[in-house]
């Protein structure tokens, strides 16, 4: 398990890294972080154990060549440029969901803006528990936990706070014009890439805590998909064409949500609508909704400053909260 | 909403200690004022209610009745505050901190969070309401039993709607 990395291990790691491409000897490790030089060769056999790849030299020096493909919370942490999300990182190889994870943590006072990821969600919750499928290392599942000093009836935007972030961090890799299907869905060329789950606790007038879950299918190939969902899901390695390394990506989500976060906070949603509605797939197109057993038929014509979509529909406008919208023939 | 019901509100009115009554649902809203209700001893009686759906049935023709969607009122000026019905209200009542669709169980096909009649404590699941997404476990505020439902699976609900009642043990 990640957790058993130890934090001397990630001492010498982190010095390693901040080395370069300089050489640095067993002794001057043991002498930095006083340790034996027994000692601090453990710690580097352990760490390749983990999959960590280090050059040595003749004269028995050595110098951080590789990490493996693992969401590592230190490989998070380090470099991480959001202030707030991160700043305490659960981490696990595989868990039966985040957001499962994220809950108890809140409820266990955990503070505002931890993370719990993994690797692998054995039962990952879609939307009222439809499975995201989670394979190991090809996805990334995080769990952010918020304490918002918002109205629970305000809350719901938070949807689309996250599936702009998703949306943003995965635009900076290039080719990917991420888009977003109102309200928590993420396409990458028509095709999903990325949903977000959000959860709620509150009482009337308050809320208590905020888990927002996030998956993205990273580094998939075609035959990761089940044959039904071939033309329903994609990944980010399909549509660029080479992988993409997690703990970036981990890492740019964290910066975007925590952004577009705090300006939720202090204006709703009224500083990101533009981006919202610019990103959105819908908007524009016909599209039809779909809500228990019944469908109906429209255009998306707007989202409002609460996140509604707004559709017309047999030339009435309605502001709609609910309901799976899909593209419907747009000509 | 039907004649019928307004005049048993009338009624309702005439008779409790009360100077004006306003009622709201899905689609209407009726304000029933007492004439003459002289508001001199000290402060105003005034109660807003909101009858849930699934209580006053049929209020409009079936186009309105039946909405395929949810759909997200317009924003009221104030939010509604709600207080119970006085014919039903014995129990604690669990209302929606929210707008929303309200499910009774974690997901389609699966056994409700809870049935009427069951025993429920503080704490406990007794419904989501999702909206845009984002799902909302309600849960009990009281130890006690399941005396209704006031929504059906799948329906709209509308901040401060009351979902169910309980009787506290």
């Amino acid at each position: 398990m990640p957790d058993d990395i130890t934090q001397t291990q990630i001492d010498i790691l982190n010095l390693l890294k901040d080395q370069n491409e300089n050489w640095t000897s067993p002794k001057s490790l043991g002498e930095r972080f006083h340790l034996s030089i027994k000692k601090v060769n453990q710690s580097l056999s352990e760490l390749l154990r983990w999959g960590y790849r280090f050059e040595t030299s003749r004269r028995g020096e050595v110098r951080f060549q590789t990490a493996p493909d693992i969401l590592f919370p230190h490989e998070i942490a380090r470099g991480l440029k959001a202030q707030v999300l991160g700043k305490e990182i659960h981490g696990f190889r595989s868990v039966s969901s985040t957001n499962g994870v994220a809950h108890r943590h809140a409820i266990k006072s955990a503070p505002d803006g931890t993370i719990i990821i993994a690797g692998r969600q054995t039962a990952g919750r879609g939307r009222l528990g439809r499975s995201w499928m989670s394979p190991p290392k090809l996805g990334i599942y995080l769990s952010v936990i918020l304490r918002p000093t918002v109205v629970p009836a305000q809350a719901p935007g938070l949807s689309l706070v996250a599936a702009l972030s998703v949306a943003e961090a995965i635009r900076h890799y290039p080719g990917l014009s991420a888009m977003i299907k109102w309200p928590n869905d993420v396409l990458v060329n028509g095709k999903k890439a990325a949903g977000v789950l959000t959860e709620l606790s509150a009482e009337l007038d308050r809320i208590n805590f905020v888990v927002i879950g996030i998956g993205i299918n990273v580094n998939h190939e075609p035959k990761d998909f089940p044959a039904e969902l071939a033309d329903k899901a994609t990944s980010l390695q399909i549509e660029q064409g080479c992988p993409v390394d997690r703990v970036r990506l981990v890492q740019e989500v964290l910066l975007h949500l925590e952004k577009r976060y705090l300006q939720f906070l202090r204006n709703g949603l009224k500083d990101q609508l533009k981006a919202i509605k610019d990103y959105s797939s819908i908007l524009g197109r016909h599209i039809s909704v779909r809500h228990g057993n019944k469908t109906m038929v429209g255009t998306a014509i707007d989202i409002d400053v609460d996140g509604a979509l707004v559709v017309n529909i047999d030339k009435r406008t309605l502001r709609l909260s609910s309901g799976e919208i899909s593209l419907t023939e747009s000509y | 909403m039907r004649e019928k019901t307004i005049r048993k509100l009338v009624k309702l009115v005439e008779e409790a200690d009360i100077e004006s009554l306003t009622v709201r649902n899905w689609w209407t809203k009726v304000q029933i004022i007492k004439k003459g209700g002289g508001g001199s001893n000290g402060g105003s009686h005034e109660s807003t209610i909101t009858i849930p759906r699934a209580a006053v049935k049929p209020s409009l023709p079936p186009m309105e009745v039946a909405p395929p969607v949810q759909v997200a009122p317009q924003p009221q000026p104030q939010p509604v505050s709600a207080s119970s019905i006085p014919a039903a209200a014995t129990g604690k009542e669990i209302k929606s901190p929210m707008v929303g669709t309200f499910y009774t169980s974690p997901e389609p096909g699966a056994p409700p969070f809870v049935e009427v009649g069951a025993r429920v404590k503080k704490g406990q699941t007794v419904c989501i309401i999702e909206a845009m997404k984002l799902m909302n476990e309600i849960e009990s505020e009281y130890d006690g039993v399941v005396k209704s439902r006031l929504v059906e699976n799948a329906q709209p609900v509308e901040f401060g709607q009351t979902l169910f009642v309980v009787e506290p043990a």
